[in-house]
């Protein structure tokens, strides 16, 4: 059947009042007029605040000094804040919505699929692991109940270069360290040994001394032996 | 840019619907979400597996958190999140939900023609 124009005037009237209305709520909303919307659910309709009671803990964790990025089981950043940006160095977001194993070093890429697919039950976990960047990190997963957006997990973040920095140089001072020992237990050594064979020229010397005492002291009494004949011949003429 | 429907029976009638040379051209998304909610985590999920199949290699996807920016809500007046903004290939566009209604994503990237 079609429509008049009659019709279709009051029509578009009412679809215009309509969209007046609709507009007016979305402006609404839009400017902050309002602080709950009613939704239509599966369990009927229920109230959506729109201030959240949550918005303390949401504040802590965007400002915290530490990355925290909620991760989905294939790996997929779902969140993150702005310390976890600063620590790969992109804007937030280039971060969220991409594979956080991106950011990793080759070879250790493999650890995050360790967590990820070898532990999925795995409560806890922790990886140290170093990123393109030259950043040396500490991740602390912890894995959300199921009944909170099934099996993703949310990591914390952790700096450790300076550690890791010092780390090395504890580990290149005891190389170092090992190594002057070594040089220091071989000169022992030798000196050990030449105390041994000076220790054994000495006790020749000392016995080869004694024979020599043993000889003069055998000749001397010949001597002497010879000196009282001679005296007695000479007094006997 | 050359359109052309393939021609595909039974199951798969859908792809009748598919353009099949969307073009080669890039691109380039922005979903509104906000912190760590059950809907925001299910749209990144879900466009990501979309984006996969369907664009790979010719997307950029801004992700974009209104709880840490806000004032970015301003430029595309977002009312709702998650909200998919299509700012190119022209025409642009808008789509709000989860992303679980691949059809319904499909159709707002220009991605499938309406049947």
């Amino acid at each position: 059947m079609t429509k008049t124009k009659e019709h279709l005037i009051i029509e578009n009237e009412e679809l215009r009042s309509r969209l007046v209305e609709t507009e007016e709520t979305l402006m609404a909303i839009r400017n902050g007029e309002v602080d709950a919307i009613m939704v239509s659910g599966t369990k009927g309709e229920q109230v959506y605040s729109i201030s959240s009671a949550e918005t303390p803990y949401r504040t802590f964790i965007e400002e915290m000094n530490e990355g925290a990025v909620s991760l989905s089981k294939e790996g997929i950043i779902l969140y993150c804040n702005k310390r976890f940006a600063e620590l790969v160095q992109e804007p937030i977001e280039c971060v969220i919505g991409t594979y956080l194993k991106r950011f990793f070093t080759l070879k250790d890429k493999s650890k995050l699929d360790y967590v990820l697919v070898k532990q999925a039950h795995n409560k806890n976990d922790v990886l140290i692991i170093s990123l393109i960047n030259t950043l040396y990190l500490k991740l602390s997963f912890h894995l959300l109940p199921s009944y909170l957006q099934g099996n993703n997990r949310i990591l914390i973040a952790t700096d450790i270069t300076e550690m890791k920095k010092k780390e090395n140089e504890l580990l290149e001072l005891h190389r170092v360290l090992e190594i002057n020992l070594d040089k220091i237990q071989r000169l022992r050594m030798q000196l050990i040994d030449k105390m041994i064979e000076n220790e054994v020229k000495i006790n020749k010397l000392k016995n080869t001394n004694n024979k020599l005492v043993k000889e003069i002291t055998k000749h001397k009494l010949i001597e002497a032996e010879l000196k009282k004949k001679l005296n007695q011949k000479k007094a006997t003429t | 840019m050359k359109k052309e429907k393939i021609k595909v029976k039974g199951s798969t009638e859908m792809f009748d619907l598919t353009i099949s040379d969307p073009g080669k051209d890039k691109y380039i998304l922005r979903l509104y979400i906000t912190g760590t909610t059950q809907r925001s985590a299910l749209s990144i999920i879900n466009l990501n597996k979309i984006c996969e199949e369907y664009l790979e290699g010719r997307y950029e996807l801004e992700v974009i958190d209104l709880y840490q920016k806000p004032f970015l809500a301003k430029d595309e007046q977002i009312i709702a999140t998650p909200t998919l903004i299509k700012k190119l290939p022209l025409p642009f566009r808008r789509i709000i939900g989860d992303m679980s209604n691949i059809e319904k994503v499909l159709l707002g990237l220009d991605l499938k023609k309406v049947n």
